[in-house]
């Protein structure tokens, strides 16, 4: 890699040996030599991280892909300003609309980042595009049936997922209409498809986005592999106690965990050492923060709009759904 | 990133997705639910990565104007496609060198997921993690439990019983039917920390979605000597060790479910090693 780096450093133009050359060279050294190496890297740990990174990123790629199609799809399809047109012209408006909306996109967060950013480049108020963002995930249907699956007989911790997870993502539009500054996501903006047939079009950005987001989500599943290997769960046990510690380390969890929105309410409800509102966090912080969303999301937006919209993110996620939790639950 | 490079990024997880979803290995992974959709993003990918490697024009771009195509713009297109060099086409129009070099490196980690799989080879999530996480159950009251279906058939003198099921029956199972019937389950061995000595516990892990959510579900096994390796897979034939019921639901305490097994013999890894 660091020879790869060198190459594309120097010799950025024209050349015939590039990073892909090198890149595809190695890997076929890697498979070949692999009987010699292997034993090196063996050992418990090592093959744990090794099962979680890579189920973290199969897991995520159908959604991903289902993404990126209709990121794609958009893109060659639909003229640019005709989905902002249909919104309410107010962006305060636009934002609970478009928070609805994302009852419409079953799937899981890897899927939303890419259909936001072309939503952005689609001149599609910032605002509004973020709430679909963040609400998409988490009130879709797939993932509202799951978790009264999850949590059978008891449809309060379905409504109350739904309602903190759309007053969450709702209150970061509105947040995000103030303080918020084309600047920060100009990574996105800057990204104007191509002209040509609607077919080029449709597969230059599919396959654009796809390794774009795909990228950050390996950094995102390597973070948290290593975390997941790194730090015993049972360290949890210790924080179930009382109510604040609980429900911060809930949260913390879903950051660190980073697991698919369609799975977490599962993982919620084995966790029956910890009050309920406190489990509601780990549910509604889940799809809208954790490590390999924020990746994604700086792959998508930048690092300047990731290291703002994260943290909102994070506290209103968090505080909604105390709110509710001491409410419904 | 040009064309062709991004051609060969996409390839790498394509050959990966169609491999685990053609093959077995996805339930190393992920929930053998997801194997239909892990083929068809394999079978995207592929199409996309070809499309890119190849350089190929979609009907009429290359004939470009002259052909009286009414789109205009193709040319533009290949030119920017085809023959950027190191900038990512539609990305940083306005010129950011650092954030090109670095994502146009950063996309060759989706490689990784493939070098993992194809070079190292399977480990499925074994002793090392179940260790790190909490062992105990939630008893439930005497009534929480509910009418249960009958236990299956036994065969060749045992009931085939998963982990899980054992566990429900015990938290559910109002007869209390496994009490005194020979039962047979396997899993692989984790050390038993807090056991009385000579035990181990029997383990699997359970899935949502994809191994990263894996909970280990464990039972307490006794009657085995000497105690295989950590991580043997085993099939064993014995007993539930009964616990009382719990009759209070405030005191419900956290235990262990426990096994007296009679037999055992070491199986190798299930294809799909998870509940």
């Amino acid at each position: 890699m660091t020879a790869a780096d060198t190459q594309t450093a120097t010799a950025p133009s024209r050349r015939r040996v590039g990073t892909p050359e090198i890149v595809t060279g190695l890997v076929f050294l890697a498979l070949v030599t692999s009987s010699q190496w292997r034993g090196l890297v063996d050992g418990p740990a090592v093959g744990a991280w090794f099962t979680i990174f890579v189920s973290i990123s199969i897991q995520a790629m159908p959604f991903l892909v289902l993404g990126v199609v209709l990121s794609g799809f958009i893109s060659a399809f639909v003229p640019p300003g005709a989905i902002a047109a249909r919104l309410p012209r107010r962006a305060s408006l636009a934002v609970p609309v478009a928070g609805v909306a994302g009852v419409a996109l079953p799937g899981c967060e890897c899927g939303s980042v890419p259909i936001a950013g072309r939503l952005v480049a689609n001149d599609v108020p910032p605002a509004a595009a973020l709430t679909f963002l963040l609400a998409a995930p988490a009130v879709n249907p797939i993932v509202l049936v799951a978790t009264a699956v999850a949590f059978p007989g008891q449809p309060e911790v379905v409504a109350a997922r739904f309602v903190a997870s759309l007053a969450a993502a709702v209150v970061v539009g509105w947040i995000w209409v103030r303080i918020g500054r084309d600047a920060w996501v100009e990574r996105a903006k800057q990204r104007q498809p191509a002209e040509g047939s609607r077919l080029a079009v449709f597969t230059d950005v599919a396959a654009h986005d796809f390794v774009h987001a795909g990228a950050y989500l390996m950094v995102g599943g390597f973070t948290a592999a290593t975390l997941q290997v790194v730090v015993p769960r049972s360290v949890l046990d210790t924080l179930a106690g009382s109510g604040l510690t609980a429900v911060l380390s809930m949260a913390v969890l879903a950051v660190v965990l980073s697991i698919c929105s369609e799975a977490d309410a599962f993982v919620a409800a084995g966790l029956s050492q910890f009050s309920m509102t406190s489990r509601l966090v780990f549910l509604v912080v889940g799809p809208m923060v954790d490590l390999k969303l924020v990746a994604l999301q700086s792959g998508t937006f930048g690092r300047e709009f990731t290291m703002r919209f994260a943290p909102l993110a994070l506290l209103s996620a968090t505080a909604a759904a105390i709110v509710t939790g001491s409410v419904l639950l | 990133m040009r064309r062709e490079a991004r051609g060969l990024v996409l390839a790498f997880p394509a050959v990966l997705l169609l491999r685990l979803s053609i093959t077995d290995e996805h339930l190393l992974y992920v929930k053998g639910s997801m194997r239909p959709w892990l083929l068809v993003s394999g079978v995207l990918l592929a199409v996309l990565s070809l499309l890119d490697v190849f350089e190929v024009s979609f009907p009429g771009k290359s004939a470009g104007a002259a052909a009286g195509d009414p789109d205009e713009g193709h040319a533009e297109l290949l030119a920017g496609v085809g023959t950027a060099d190191g900038p990512d086409v539609h990305d940083h129009a306005h010129g950011d060198g650092g954030h090109q070099h670095r994502d146009g490196v950063l996309a060759w980690t989706l490689v990784l997921p493939f070098v993992v799989v194809f070079a190292i080879g399977p480990s499925p999530l074994g002793s090392f993690l179940a260790q790190r996480q909490p062992q105990t159950e939630l008893a439930r009251p005497a009534a929480a439990k509910i009418e249960y279906p009958p236990l299956p058939d036994a065969v060749d003198g045992a009931v085939d019983l998963s982990i899980a099921e054992f566990h429900t029956r015990i938290l559910y199972d109002g007869d209390r039917q496994m009490e005194g019937v020979r039962l047979r389950m396997n899993g692989f061995v984790t050390p038993d920390a807090d056991g009385p000595g000579g035990t181990f516990l029997l383990t699997k892990f359970m899935l949502s979605c994809c191994a990263a959510d894996g909970i280990p579900i464990t039972v307490r096994v006794y009657g085995v000597s000497p105690i295989p390796a950590d991580d043997t897979w085993l099939e064993l034939e014995g007993e539930w060790i009964p616990a009382e019921d719990v009759v209070d639901d405030a005191v419900a305490p956290r235990r262990v479910h426990e096994f007296r097994a009679d037999s055992f013999r070491p199986i190798p890894v299930p294809a799909d090693p998870y509940l």
